[in-house]
């Protein structure tokens, strides 16, 4: 039992597979796995605590009852002062939270956001509702970006090495040094990250000749820009509404979470799932790597990402060629390069999807979308249009939107321009807006030698990095909520950034910075405001400026770009596409991080230890392997290999993902800093360093060879197992846990969830509980999650739950109030997936509170199972006895050992926890609490959706729904009542008031996905309608579901 | 055999001995702090700490007639009632007393733009959740936990502000109930409703929780978050 994979295989071949699984060591019954069910807690837990002597014990003992001593005597009030103002503004009152609108650059694009301003420090980010980027929802990065503003590893101090040896000199030294000096008045460079800032590029026209604009960021979307170049004349982007689609396909394209507008079009997936409206939008996903959009597919299709273009291709041979739909005017000289394309030699399931696709694409014109993922080259992009317009999808669900920035380099070309400007035109001076292109560049670019050859490099950034170890001038950053700034959307909506907050190291946005070259001498303010009069055309600058700082948007927009393309130009680039591409060895995939990105939110706490997404893996990043690969080369989870490309290479341990497309390792950014900060220094493995500039997103010809070395991931998604017994019933239990079906089923049976396990009468063993005002209730939607992650680290900025650490994480130790469980189904090589947010399910008859020998978890008459953190005593007995796993321990008091400054970030409203007490999800009480004073100090009702947990508000996809259940026609009763609604373990009669609305799948007619789900249906018809009867039914739904296998 | 053979072993004496100390000890422990926990000194009732400035809340509550909001503006909007701003007191010491050495606090933070820093009277612990606007609005007048605040030179803490005595009033909050035009009004009830009888004025304050919709939850959450 040494190697997980080839257990795997044989059960496999003995057709034993479970249903249902947590994950790969689970499914394969590993001997790490089963080692670790036998410990009730994990190794490093246990060990820590026999290292503990007694000598040790009775130390601390002596020392805590000496400090009570201390305590007794000093047992009196700490003595507090109120500062209250000089002179108070108008209007502001101390200690009522404020939200501003304000927006977020994250690949280039803005996203609208309300950040909380609690007596001048920002505290929380939200999505802004009247941002049509955001629609109120926002992700993981978002929610964590309030964290940045108070990371003390950032750059502090303006480094001055401009004359030799480094000194730390303050922001008036670098503006007089800049003044004084002459460099800004000839040409110079700059070397920006991707932005849509008008204003910044108003500076940079003002600065005419003088400056030679360039921009580089790691993970780019330039194949798309430089395709959209070739056939409109013009840089723009495809703009999907999938409201609008029935089908959409996906080649490579993460447009869930790896997106500018990922919350935008998750809030219009969720809408194109929801049953209202007919059957759920179909999803057909072509990737090699697992993402958040392939988990949602409906058909998803494991292939290298070499091999997505001739996935592609494949299709328009479909179309074109087998079903002879004619070609749009103008691309006839394609019809002999399509004939071609019918002569590619895909993988047999692969070809049965693109024949579904294809047949679904031509019966549904002008409802259907073909999306391109930004690793694909150019050519698979111009084809993915080319067919969007063959089928009369482009102007109904895809438009093009102009890109904010026409004239520059494509981010490929940034280092061969910037080298050869230096050389050809003598440019010595480079200021630097942000990154650390010297890690993060190609290692072919040559960046180092290029910045060697500068006189003046003036670099802006958030933290020291390497880049900045060559820099003449090293600047802090501000971050966006310290600036002022502007953006546009991928959709083109204009927004405006305005801070909360001075900067708190006295940092320069990249704005500032350019204006201070430019030698403007407005503040930011005045150049943004400006600027938006200019662009607005207004006859009011005043009342416009006011309006759009409380709205967060404008009717400014970027041009939408309506000409026809002229795919005809597309034949030399999609040539290429003609042929399989070659296979050799591994396929190595570089991604940005589903937490980190590409590494400038690696000192970011709550985004470390936010397990990732996909791969559960928290405080690391991993060669992900298929199963094949690992059987192959024997390897299994946590093994160490040494991934190399070339001469070049990395160690990085594995992890074995389901899904993953054979032959393809994927790496993900970010990770490996040695001096960036104290929680990204010693993470994981640098990767940047395998990229070359020919391929900065794939690379075939890697290869993986073992070290023997192993190390432990701290994957959250093992937690919790208990013993045999318990995993036996557990897993059992998973399909009644997550329930679905496909979209035929429902429609015949739409309360096929509530049917699935046999609810046994309700007989109470306790007083039954009566409820008479309000009644709390939350309903969360399985159809439409994603499994983002973004209610995680909303719920950790919220609820001020403390970050801690990886080796807490491997003790089982993390504090998360929800988590998000991740379940497979079906085949380990492509499995399905579904993803089940979980927090504390707020019981009626709740289990914790019998057990509880101190009363510290009791009932409030609105049903919130309420946490007494002052009467916990850490018995932990309702942990035990919680049928959920909700519940989570403070061992340690991680708030103690924060710095001040970071204590900034925590939300006054909710009580930070101390050792020693449990703590779980209170449906945000504090929010409950707040809005009842405020509706009674109004003397009004309280209304249906005013009260919003966390976790709600960020969802990108309007999967979480709270509110009043004994109000009639509220939003969370409705969906109580609809069919799909069903408990979890409703079989212990707990009561639960979170519901959960079973997933419904819309599976392609004659495809496998739906004859496996048609024959599990058909296995478990003889189980269903269970009525009184008590034996049977359990028993038979375990097998049924079994029996799907 | 004559000399007597003890029962018990001599060590005996020793531990019967030191069990009574013991007990002893337990019971003075248990005296001592049943007397600390109880004390004013840790209920904090009575606490007056000097303040940078020796503001009467006699002068100008009672003598001058200043309403409470006219300086707590956020009592009946926010969780807080809010320390007035500087700029508050040199509305009016901008010309009354505007050298007087006592003020000197005061008028250099008006120069500098610096805060006084007041000391905190009423301190709540960091895990209770208070918020003034929904009792000012449901008709728990200032006086209730205040006391009166016209009567003292130096403000003090008049209530014990501990959870039993919350919780006393959130059982049963009608005594405490006053008319919402009356709020800020620190006489005793009688006054206030010019009644005198005690039936009289339960029936009132009855009335008024009736009309105000005054239903104080004793859930944990409704003060621990």
């Amino acid at each position: 039992m040494k190697n997980s994979s080839s257990v795997i295989s044989r059960k496999q071949l003995q057709g034993s597979g479970r249903t249902y699984w947590r994950s790969l060591n689970e499914f394969a019954g590993s001997a790490e796995y089963e080692e670790m069910m036998k410990r009730e807690f994990s190794a490093v837990a246990t060990e820590a605590i026999n290292d503990t002597t007694r000598r040790d014990f009775l130390r601390v003992m002596g020392a805590s009852l000496a400090l009570a001593g201390i305590g007794i005597s000093g047992c009196t009030w700490p003595r507090e002062k109120i500062a209250p103002f000089a002179n108070r503004p108008e209007g502001y009152s101390p200690g009522t939270p404020v939200q501003f609108a304000t927006t977020m650059e994250h690949m280039g694009y803005g996203t609208g956001l309300l950040a909380t301003s609690y007596d001048g420090r920002p505290i929380k980010v939200d999505g802004n509702p009247r941002h049509p980027a955001s629609l109120g929802g926002a992700q993981m990065l978002h929610q964590a970006s309030v964290l940045n503003v108070y990371d003390i590893d950032r750059q502090k101090s303006y480094t001055d090495r401009s004359s030799g040896a480094a000194t730390e000199r303050d922001r008036s030294a670098f503006v007089n040094w800049v003044a004084n000096n002459q460099i800004f008045k000839g040409r110079f460079a700059v070397l920006a990250e991707s932005s849509s800032s008008p204003t910044l590029q108003s500076l940079r026209r003002s600065l005419g000749d003088r400056v030679l604009w360039f921009e580089y960021e790691p993970v780019s979307r330039d194949n798309e820009r430089d395709a959209m170049q070739l056939l409109f004349n013009q840089a723009c982007h495809p703009v999907m509404d999938l409201t609008q689609a029935s089908v959409v396909a996906s080649f490579d394209d993460d447009f869930l979470l790896n997106h500018p507008a990922s919350v935008m079009y998750s809030k219009q997936f969720a809408q194109a799932r929801s049953l209202d409206s007919g059957a759920p939008t179909r999803l057909y996903c072509f990737e090699s790597v697992m993402s958040v959009t392939g988990a949602n597919a409906d058909h998803r299709r494991p292939l290298r990402t070499a091999e997505v273009g001739a996935a592609l291709a494949a299709l328009a041979a479909e179309i074109f060629v087998s079903k002879r739909h004619p070609l749009p005017p103008g691309t006839e000289n394609l019809a002999s390069l399509f004939q071609q394309y019918s002569g590619l030699s895909l993988d047999a399931s692969v070809m049965d999807a693109i024949k579904l696709l294809a047949t679904d694409l031509v019966s549904l014109k002008g409802k259907a979308i073909v999306t391109v993922g930004p690793r694909q080259p150019a050519a698979v992009h111009i084809l993915g249009a080319m067919i969007n317009q063959a089928m009369q999808n482009t102007g109904h669900t895809v438009r093009y939107v102009s890109d904010p920035v026409q004239d520059r380099f494509s981010h490929s070309l940034a280092f061969s321009e910037l080298a050869a400007a230096a050389s050809r035109e003598g440019v010595r001076n480079l200021v630097i807006l942000g990154g650390d292109p010297v890690a993060s560049a190609p290692q072919d670019a040559g960046v180092e030698g290029i910045l060697g050859g500068m006189e003046n490099i003036v670099h802006l950034t958030s933290h020291a990095n390497a880049t900045s170890a060559l820099a003449h001038w090293v600047v802090p950053r501000a971050e966006y909520l310290e600036s002022w700034g502007d953006a546009y959307a991928w959709d083109g909506t204009y927004s405006v950034t305005q801070p909360l907050i001075e900067p708190l190291f006295d940092g320069m946005s990249p704005l500032e910075l350019l204006a201070l070259c430019a030698g403007d001498e407005r503040n930011a303010h005045d150049i943004v405001m400006q600027n938006f009069s200019e662009l607005s055309g207004s006859t009011d600058p005043e009342r416009d400026w006011r309006r759009i700082l409380h709205e967060g948007s404008s009717a400014i927009r970027l041009a939408a770009h309506s000409e026809t393309g002229n795919f005809g130009l597309g034949l030399g680039p999609m040539t290429a596409l003609a042929s399989m591409p070659a296979t050799q060895g591994l396929e190595l995939v570089f991604l940005p991080d589903n937490c980190i990105f590409d590494g400038r939110y690696a000192n970011n706490g709550w985004l470390q230890e936010a397990p990732d997404p996909v791969t559960k893996l928290t405080w690391d990043n991993a060669a992900v392997v298929s199963f094949k690969d690992a059987g192959e080369l024997g390897l299994k989870d946590g093994d160490v290999v040494k991934v190399s490309i070339g001469n070049v290479s990395t160690e990085l341990p594995v992890v074995i993902q389901p899904g993953q497309a054979a032959g393809s390792v994927s790496l993900s950014m970010g990770y490996g800093h040695s001096k960036l900060g104290r929680i990204a220094d010693g993470v994981g493995s640098d990767i940047f360093m395998l990229r070359d500039s020919e391929h900065p997103d794939f690379i075939p010809g890697g290869s993986l060879s073992r070290t023997g070395r192993t190390m432990e991931l701290a994957s959250v998604q093992d937690h919790h197992a208990i013993d045999e017994l318990g995993m036996k019933e557990r897993e059992r239990r998973i399909p009644t846990l997550v329930r679905e079906a496909d979209y035929r089923h429902y429609k015949s049976s739409p309360d096929f969830a509530q049917h699935m396990v046999h609810q046994p009468a309700d007989t109470q063993l306790f007083v039954t509980p009566q409820f008479n005002g309000h009644r709390w209730g939350m309903s969360i939607d399985l159809n439409a999650c994603t499994g983002c992650g973004a209610c995680l680290v909303a719920c950790v900025a919220e609820n001020n739950i403390p970050v801690v650490g990886k080796q807490r994480v491997l003790e089982g130790r993390e504090l998360h109030w929800v988590r998000v469980d991740r379940y497979f189904s079906g085949d380990v090589a492509n499995p399905q997936s579904v993803h089940m947010p979980i927090a504390c399910q707020q019981c009626e008859n709740a289990p914790c509170e019998q057990v509880c020998p101190v009363a510290a978890t009791v009932h409030s008459d609105e049903g919130l199972n309420d946490m007494v953190y002052n009467r916990c005593v850490g018995t932990r007995y309702c942990s035990n006895n919680c049928p959920y796993k909700v519940r989570r321990f403070n061992y340690f008091n991680y708030q103690k050992t924060i710095s001040d400054t970071e204590r900034l970030v925590k939300n006054p409203e909710v009580t930070v926890r101390s050792r020693g007490v449990m703590e779980k999800c209170t449906y945000c009480v504090q929010r409950i609490q707040n809005a009842k004073i405020r509706a009674k100090v109004e003397k009004r009702e309280l209304r249906d959706g005013e009260i919003r947990t966390a976790c709600q508000q960020t969802c990108p996809s309007d999967a979480i729904t709270f509110g009043d259940l004994s109000g009639i026609g509220t939003m969370v009763s409705q969906r109580h009542a609809d069919p799909r609604s069903y408990e979890i373990l409703g079989e212990l009669s707990n009561r639960t008031r979170t519901r959960y609305m079973a997933r419904v799948r819309n599976f392609a007619e004659g495809s496998p996905e739906l004859a496996a789900d048609q024959a599990r249906l058909a296995a478990g018809a003889h189980g269903g309608g269970h009525g009184e009867g008590h034996e049977a039914p359990h028993g038979e739904d375990a097998s049924n579901h079994e029996a799907e296998h | 055999m004559n000399g007597k053979q003890p029962i018990f072993p001599r060590w005996v004496d020793d531990v019967t001995r030191l069990i009574a100390i013991l007990f002893a000890g337990g019971l003075l422990y248990v005296v001592v702090l049943t007397l600390y926990a109880t004390s004013p000194r840790n209920t904090a009732v009575g606490y007056m700490p000097e303040q940078p400035i020796p503001y009467s809340h006699k002068l100008h509550v009672n003598e001058l007639g200043l309403d409470c909001r006219y300086c707590h503006t956020g009592v009946e909007t926010g969780a807080k009632a809010n320390i007035p701003p500087t700029q508050t007191c040199m509305n009016c010491h901008n010309t009354i007393h505007n050298q007087s050495p006592k003020l000197e606090p005061l008028f250099e933070s008006y120069r500098t733009g610096k805060p006084v820093e007041w000391i905190r009277v009423h301190d709540l612990p960091d895990f209770v959740f208070f918020n003034h606007s929904i009792h000012v609005n449901k008709g728990i007048g200032c006086v209730s936990c205040h006391g009166r605040v016209d009567k003292m030179e130096v403000v003090y803490q008049d209530q014990p502000l501990n959870m039993g005595w919350c919780l006393e009033c959130h059982r049963n909050p009608t005594p405490n109930i006053r008319p919402l035009d009356r709020i800020t009004d620190l006489r005793p009830i009688e006054e206030v409703l010019g009644i005198k009888t005690e039936s009289g004025i339960e029936d009132a304050c009855s009335e008024l929780a009736a009309k105000y919709q005054v239903n104080p939850k004793v859930n944990c959450s409704t003060c621990h978050r």
